[in-house]
């Protein structure tokens, strides 16, 4: 009875609330806002009322890279409901006041025992730890779908929470690639929704549509009649007629006043004057202005992209729970590199060798620190441009007996046949010091951390024994 | 052996029509005038590099003005054949008027691409004239270059057509030299290009020498925008560019032809259709001349002799010399009936004989052709019915349809709503 009591009793001690053995933490305004420091508690209790604030907070935490925290149950201390339908997305509920806690009791239970069945694999790809993120999200909210939500503040004009609030504006188009990829892999299924135009340059959606001067792109134009007087064939904006004096349209040519349109004369056509650069002209361009890096597109030339509406498979599901690890297939054929596939073969080969001769080979690795962090910040084309910088400044200091390959979209393996230990080492950070300058130089917006090593091929070892022993250091987060 | 039966003057009597007329004038004076224009062009070649010179000093804005009704598949030919251009500063304006057919989006994809500087569509028809107005009005060149949209140029032409403007500061307008693109399709085609090369050309080469140049050709003509713009540009045609060139010789301005510049044209190529178009070329004659322009004839504050004897001569050598060749007819049946055979061989003996010589030896004058003189030997026989018969029947029917009927009012090739108000007015 006494420890039921204990157990009902909700103490309350600052900010941090304890009741039903959990931990609740009350996020206020005047707190230090440490996303880092909510890995010690359980539920998150925001009693903030300003709305950008509350979403600010509530995108932070979701955006977080470790999985306790970026899962943590949320609820907002308030007497009504939110409007802002990012943020009902990415919250899980509203209670009056923590005298209420026991409404959530449910929910709260229901999401705890979805996060303890999930699975967190040592992703390292930057696209498959997005679409795990998302993945996560909605199976411990019991969500199958992942609405595309018209926003605003959206880049490309419609934002899905549980995966956009991992990008900034600018990077947003990297959310349809994603979703793109997650679809073929068989996590989604979708259906189409809408149609959006983004700016060639940017991919923003911010685009003001005006019809504009060929020549000068201004859109302050005049329009006038052309008038075609039959008697003389005088042809001339409406302007040529007029005179000061009266109503009356004569005729600069002839005279003659115009009496009776389609008799006399006709206004064959319509012409217009830009006012800025004098050009004239019958038809205007319509040209997207991009409000966001001032491009000018041709509405032609602006990008479409299909916004869908997705629903989470039966494979999705497992996929939420296990964990998603996929291999990029762009990376495997990047020019220079050989599939993990034909690697380990060759590996194989050699260490035959090694046995037969006595040599002494080397694997060699290089890899990026926190891809999902510097994808987030390149996007995932630019990032892929460093990947392939990187194979590059390999090929360029190794044998061209020796063989690259992608472990995954953030490591590169590499082989380094017949050269002692030693000898590799030195190599090893002669490259990586290339290499960190090219990154600095040409990767100016992000740090990027690389490591490289060489291991040591033991004599007797296994091939997926050695892969492993280089690759598992490198996995843990 | 007849000539010596008969004598000198028998065979001057019973050919006259032929050797005061037509010896005299399309032979003598035109061979007399291209030793002289030779010679001149020789003594004069500094002052030709030195206008050239002064050109590309000045460089002027050239507008291009291409008016016409479906002429869209034409277009883009044309602006790969400017694009060639060694004189570069101009402006393409294209007129659409009133096309049923793909011309709004070629040329509209055109403009888009940078082809085009500016295209004016006008949806309903207005004519010919109302379309080069309408370009007129946009225009901001110093010079105004009327094209056909059907016809290529060479890659010198817009430079070659504009330079005179720079050899004489009293030359209004410049005609560029047509030729037939395609003289080998038909024995219709082949004649044409026979009649380019040595009656039009050399026939206008000569004319311009003498001062008398009539018609700057509305295919390539070249034209000062001052005084396109005092004359208010082209009135309703047909026969347009006959009609400018004489406001622009009223004004007290020479009009010039120039052989170096070159553009080829398709020309009709049955029989049918080159009819339709010669009738209408020659039916514009008695409307611009008789009708219009009558005033040229009648001493008044504007007149001018050059004017008077360009009107004249021509008047004399197409119509006047038209009714004299049924007075000459007329006369050789009713005096010379017995011997009527021999003066119809003899004839065309004399007429194919100076169409040879003319061939061959004019050939020393031209400065560029387009086919071989060689080409047009086999059609020799051939022209004197050409021009003899063919072009002097339609001529006749033309005149007497124009004369007495007006025909050219009702002709399609003017919007029906113009035609009616220049009917109205008398032009
Ligand atoms: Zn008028
Ligand atoms: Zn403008
Ligand atoms: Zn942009």
């Amino acid at each position: 009875m006494v420890e039921d009591f204990e157990k009902d009793q909700i103490i309350v001690d600052g900010n941090v609330v304890t009741y039903h053995n959990l931990k609740y933490f009350i996020v206020e305004i005047n707190d230090k806002f440490r996303p880092d420091t909510f890995t010690q508690y359980d539920v998150l209790l925001l009693d903030v009322r300003e709305e950008s604030l509350l979403q600010y907070i509530i995108s932070q935490v979701r955006s977080h890279l470790n999985p306790r925290v970026y899962l943590i149950p949320i609820f907002i201390l308030n007497t009504t409901a939110y409007d802002e339908t990012v943020i009902n997305s990415l919250s899980d509920g509203t209670i009056p006041s923590i005298n209420h806690l026991d409404q959530i009791d449910p929910k709260l239970l229901d999401i705890r025992a979805r996060i303890s069945r999930i699975n967190h694999p040592k992703v390292l790809s930057f696209e498959s730890q997005m679409i795990n993120r998302t993945l996560n999200l909605m199976y411990t909210r019991g969500k199958k779908k992942l609405d595309p939500i018209p926003y605003f503040h959206s880049g490309i004009g419609y934002y899905y929470p549980e995966l956009s609030v991992n990008f900034n504006h600018r990077d947003e188009i990297t959310v349809l690639k994603i979703l793109n990829t997650a679809e073929d892999e068989g996590l989604f299924q979708s259906e189409f929704h809408e149609r959006v135009y983004l700016c060639n340059s940017c991919h923003s959606g911010y685009l003001n549509y005006r019809e504009v001067c060929p020549k000068c792109n201004s859109s302050d134009a005049t329009a006038q009649d052309l008038v075609h007087h039959f008697p003389c064939a005088y042809v001339g904006p409406i302007e040529d007629f007029q005179n000061s004096i009266d109503d009356q349209l004569d005729c600069p040519k002839c005279n003659k006043t115009l009496r009776h349109i389609g008799v006399d004369y006709d206004k064959p056509s319509v012409l217009y004057t830009c006012n800025s650069c004098h050009h004239r002209f019958q038809d205007y361009y319509t040209k997207a202005k991009c409000t966001t890096c001032g491009t000018e597109n041709d509405v032609e030339h602006l990008v479409s992209k299909s916004i869908k509406r997705y629903i989470m498979t039966k494979k999705g599901e497992s996929v939420a729970i296990n964990g998603y690890i996929n291999i990029e297939k762009q990376l495997e054929t990047l020019s220079g590199t050989v599939t993990m596939e034909i690697f380990r073969v060759l590996l194989q080969y050699e260490l035959q060798r090694l046995h037969n001769v006595g040599y002494q080979t080397n694997i060699g690795y290089l890899h990026v620190e926190k891809a999902a962090q510097v994808g987030g910040v390149l996007g995932l084309e630019k990032q892929k441009e460093l990947m392939n910088d990187l194979v590059q400044v390999l090929k360029s200091n190794l044998n061209p007996s020796d063989f690259v390959s992608f472990y995954n979209s953030s490591t590169i393996l590499f082989s380094f046949v017949g050269t002692d230990f030693e000898k590799a080492k030195s190599t090893i950070t002669e490259m990586q010091s290339l290499a960190s300058r090219l990154l600095t130089k040409s990767y100016e917006k992000v740090h990027i951390g690389l490591r490289m090593d060489i291991v040591s091929l033991k004599l007797g070892s296994e091939v997926d024994q050695s892969i492993n022993s280089i690759v598992t250091p490198l996995t843990k987060m | 052996m007849y000539l010596q039966t008969v004598g000198f003057s028998k065979m001057l009597r019973v050919f006259w029509f032929f050797f005061f007329f037509e010896f005299f004038r399309y032979v003598v004076v035109d061979l007399v005038s291209l030793i002289f224009i030779k010679w001149d062009r020789y003594r004069n070649r500094y002052d030709y590099l030195d206008a050239k010179r002064r050109l590309w000093l000045e460089l002027p804005l050239v507008s291009i003005i291409v008016p016409g009704k479906n002429e869209g598949k034409h277009i883009f030919k044309l602006t790969t054949s400017l694009q060639e251009q060694t004189y570069t500063n101009f402006e393409l304006i294209i007129v659409d008027d009133g096309s049923d057919d793909d011309t709004e989006i070629i040329c509209k994809s055109l403009k888009k691409n940078g082809y085009i500087d500016y295209f004016v569509r006008n949806e309903v028809r207005g004519g010919k004239a109302s379309g080069a107005n309408t370009a007129l009005r946009i225009a901001k060149g110093k010079y105004v270059v009327h094209l056909d949209a059907d016809c290529s140029y060479d890659f010198d032409a817009i430079e070659n057509i504009i330079i005179p403007f720079y050899e004489d500061r009293k030359i209004g307008a410049v005609g560029g030299n047509v030729m037939v693109r395609n003289y080998r399709e038909s024995v219709v085609t082949a004649l044409q290009g026979f009649e380019y090369t040595d009656a039009i050309s050399i026939g206008r080469m000569v004319s311009s020498y003498l001062g008398i140049y009539r018609v700057v050709s509305g295919a390539f003509g070249a034209f000062r925008m001052d005084l396109l713009q005092r004359v208010q540009g082209w009135d309703i045609g047909p026969g347009l560019d006959g009609d400018i060139t004489v406001k622009f010789r009223k004004l007290g301005y020479k009009i010039r032809f120039e052989d170096r510049a070159v553009c080829q044209t398709s020309v009709p190529n049955t029989f049918q259709k080159l009819t339709k178009q010669r009738l209408r070329w020659d039916k514009s004659l008695v409307r611009f001349r008789l009708r219009k322009h009558s005033d040229v004839f009648f001493p008044h504050q504007n007149f001018s002799l050059s004017n008077f004897i360009s009107f004249l001569e021509n008047i004399t050598y197409t119509l006047i010399l038209n009714i004299k060749w049924y007075i000459y007819a007329a006369d050789m049946i009713f005096n010379f009936a017995s011997l009527l055979p021999f003066i119809i061989v003899m004839n065309i003996f004399l007429y194919t004989g100076a169409n040879l010589f003319k061939l061959l030896v004019f050939n020393l004058f031209r400065e560029r052709t387009n086919a071989p003189f060689s080409y047009f030997l086999i059609y020799v026989p051939l022209m004197v019915f050409y021009h003899g018969y063919f072009l002097r029947i339609v001529r006749s029917i033309a005149y007497v349809k124009e004369f007495f009927f007006k025909e050219s009012y009702k002709d399609p090739w003017n919007p029906e709503k113009t035609s009616i108000k220049a009917l109205e007015i008398g032009i």
